[in-house]
């Protein structure tokens, strides 16, 4: 897309007080991207639709629209498909990488992250051409049309899971 | 073997512990009601076999006919036990072990009764008669598993009344009529004593057999207390494994982003860069403070200096104290109404504590511009307007002067079935789970046991209405009168 731009904008959403200024005063120092931030999903779309970032870094769980709603959200639209995006998170498990990988992230990253690891991944991402992307894209809806009752399955015993928590509080 | 009161026991527990003797006496009645309903069944058809067979035969030789109308009785009442186990079955099918033991009890004691009246009367007593005796240990047998002590006891005494009964007015069959007559008091004796023999052998087995199952449901509660313990430690983790990774990912960053750049940055970016690092490192010893305080807590009490401490003064210095990163007082209104001159009983650091964690609270959970109220008067605990709703088992219920303490907020509000979780290690409740709201369930578990440990009280009341808010109430002792 407009990956010739001089400055790739770089799109930050994280709903942490402390990581957020922390990755922009990393970014900012170990990278020359234009950094633009936004505290949850929601806003993250906003910033994104205002700025057009060329790669995003997104938390997984944060309120009102979570990480891997958001990263749908990009995969769905034809116009925004090709984003590169990095997954930045907390949840460790299996099955939130699971989550994550499904949603069609480029890179699953879990929190504490070295900044080089970070900026490799950011890099990384960004050389990811587009056909290469589409191929993995397409490689995961295969894969989901094989184990489709398994993410089914997967996310019904996750759901499961949070209104049993919830029950118990 | 734990003894545990039953009045300690949890709704649920009790229900481990009873379950344990329904299910074991639901197994016996699901075979045993359908497996003597089809025993009564086939009575029944004998017996209507035997009555055509005899009509057919009128004029051969049956010693003692029955008459028709007492076959017809009989059959009528088999009917009717036959319904029982059909009840009972239904009922041990359900789960209702006191309605399937009950039924089919009554349709044992029914049926040997009965037949056995019918049998003895019209055939007299002959050997054969006499061998039909080995029934009514067999019945006490089968009650006497199914049904409680007192049952088993008084089933016991109707048979014996049948034994008696049998043997000394039923008619006498010609061949053994001289030995039972001799006899009678023997054998009646006889089989009494063996009737009591089973029952005492019946309820020594039940005895053994309920002490067991308590011992299994000790067990099982044990198992279940500590389940719920892993759960809400799993909880905690989940919640604690959140709040440490971004701080520590923080405070890692800056360090190796320093270390890779010392020379490239401007110093006031330096500068700019520790400050931030710090302020993340502090957040990172607080979670760890509040986890290790917690683990101390448990091994033994807090030591307290208790004095006379300045309410306005206390809560002046709390508000003072409260972590900049989680919200700006300054952006508050903070309302505090306190006579100058109260004074309170308590430690004055753990006080400041409760209060910093209390007011903290009140600025997480509510809207940024919300006051805060916090209030303080002096009362004997018979004037508290709450005192229903005081929290947990510590009611106070002396009659010496308190000092009652209210934090006040304009926030999300505590919904009313949470609020008995809410001071709970570990506890947080499942919205701010989700939320951005800096947590670790520990603060109100901490604020309750330093309250208690300064022989307080500590509760909130909340209707769970947004912008309603929730008021925390402290109630702390007057200092001692000095004589």
């Amino acid at each position: 897309m407009e990956q010739s731009a001089p400055t790739p904008t770089l799109l930050v959403i994280d709903d942490d007080l402390s990581l957020l200024p922390f990755l922009v005063d990393m970014l900012s120092v170990m990278t020359n991207y234009r950094i633009v931030t936004a505290r949850d999903g929601v806003e993250g779309l906003v910033a994104y639709a205002e700025h057009r970032p060329q790669c995003v870094i997104v938390d997984m769980k944060m309120p009102e629209l979570d990480g891997a709603q958001f990263v749908r959200a990009l995969r769905g639209d034809p116009s925004t498909l090709n984003t590169p995006i990095i997954m930045l998170t907390a949840m460790g498990s299996a099955d939130d990488h699971f989550l994550g990988l499904a949603a069609g992230v480029d890179h699953y990253l879990v929190k504490p992250v070295e900044p080089e690891v970070l900026v490799e991944a950011i890099e990384h991402a960004l050389a990811l051409s587009d056909a290469e992307r589409l191929r993995r894209l397409h490689e995961l809806a295969e894969g989901a049309e094989d184990a489709g009752s398994l993410e089914s399955a997967r996310g019904m015993s996750l759901g499961g899971e949070q209104t049993q928590a919830g029950e118990e509080q | 073997m734990r003894t545990t009161p039953d009045a300690q026991l949890s709704a649920s527990e009790r229900r481990i512990y009873r379950s344990y003797d329904e299910n074991w006496r639901l197994r016996l009645t699901r075979i045993i009601a359908p497996f003597l309903g089809v025993i009564t069944f086939l009575c029944l058809i004998g017996l209507l076999i035997y009555l055509i067979f005899s009509a057919h035969t009128a004029t051969t030789a049956v010693s003692v006919a029955l008459p028709p109308q007492m076959a017809f009785l009989g059959m009528g009442v088999l009917l009717i036990v036959i319904l029982l186990y059909g009840v009972s079955t239904m009922a041990a099918y359900q789960g209702n072990a006191q309605l399937a033991t009950t039924t089919c009890s009554l349709a044992i004691l029914t049926a040997i009764s009965v037949v056995g009246s019918v049998w003895e009367f019209s055939q007299g007593l002959d050997p054969f008669g006499l061998a039909g005796y080995v029934f009514l240990p067999l019945a006490i047998v089968l009650i006497g598993l199914l049904t409680t002590q007192l049952f088993t006891v008084l089933a016991t005494l109707w048979i014996n009344g049948l034994t008696i009964m049998f043997t000394l007015m039923a008619p006498r069959a010609m061949a053994i009529e001289r030995i039972v007559q001799r006899e009678a008091l023997l054998i009646i004796f006889f089989c009494v004593l063996i009737e009591w023999c089973f029952t005492i052998m019946l309820i020594a087995l039940r005895r053994a057999l309920t002490a067991t199952l308590k011992e299994l449901g000790d067990v099982r509660v044990a198992y279940e207390q500590a389940r719920q313990l892993d759960e809400i430690k799993d909880q905690f983790i989940r919640s604690v494994n959140h709040e440490l990774r971004n701080p520590v990912m923080a405070l890692n960053g800056y360090v190796k982003v320093l270390r890779l750049q010392l020379d490239a940055l401007p110093h006031e970016r330096v500068v700019a860069f520790l400050d931030r690092a710090s302020r993340v490192g502090d957040r990172v010893v607080a979670l760890l403070k509040s986890i290790l305080d917690t683990g101390q807590l448990e091994q033994h009490a807090a030591e307290l200096s208790l004095e006379a401490v300045n309410v306005r003064a206390a809560v002046m210095e709390a508000a003072d104290l409260i972590d900049p990163l989680e919200g700006v007082l300054v952006q508050r209104e903070l309302h505090v109404r306190v006579p100058d001159e109260l004074l309170m009983w308590c430690d004055r650091v753990r006080f400041q504590q409760v209060m910093t964690n209390l007011l903290s609270n009140a600025v997480k959970y509510s809207p940024a511009g919300a006051p805060i109220t916090v209030e303080a008067t002096a009362m004997t605990p018979d004037e508290a307007p709450h005192a229903m709703a005081l929290f947990g088992r510590n009611r106070q219920r002396s009659q010496t002067p308190v000092v009652e303490i209210t934090v006040r907020d304009q926030g999300l509000g505590i919904p009313p079935e949470q609020i008995p979780l809410l001071f709970q290690r570990f506890m947080r409740l499942p919205r701010d789970i989700a939320s951005p709201v800096i947590g670790n369930g520990l603060g109100l578990f901490l604020c309750r046991r330093f309250v208690e440990a300064m022989h307080g009280v500590i509760w909130v009341e909340s209707q769970g209405v947004a912008g309603e808010g929730s008021t925390f109430y402290v109630r702390l002792p007057t200092p001692p009168a000095p004589n």
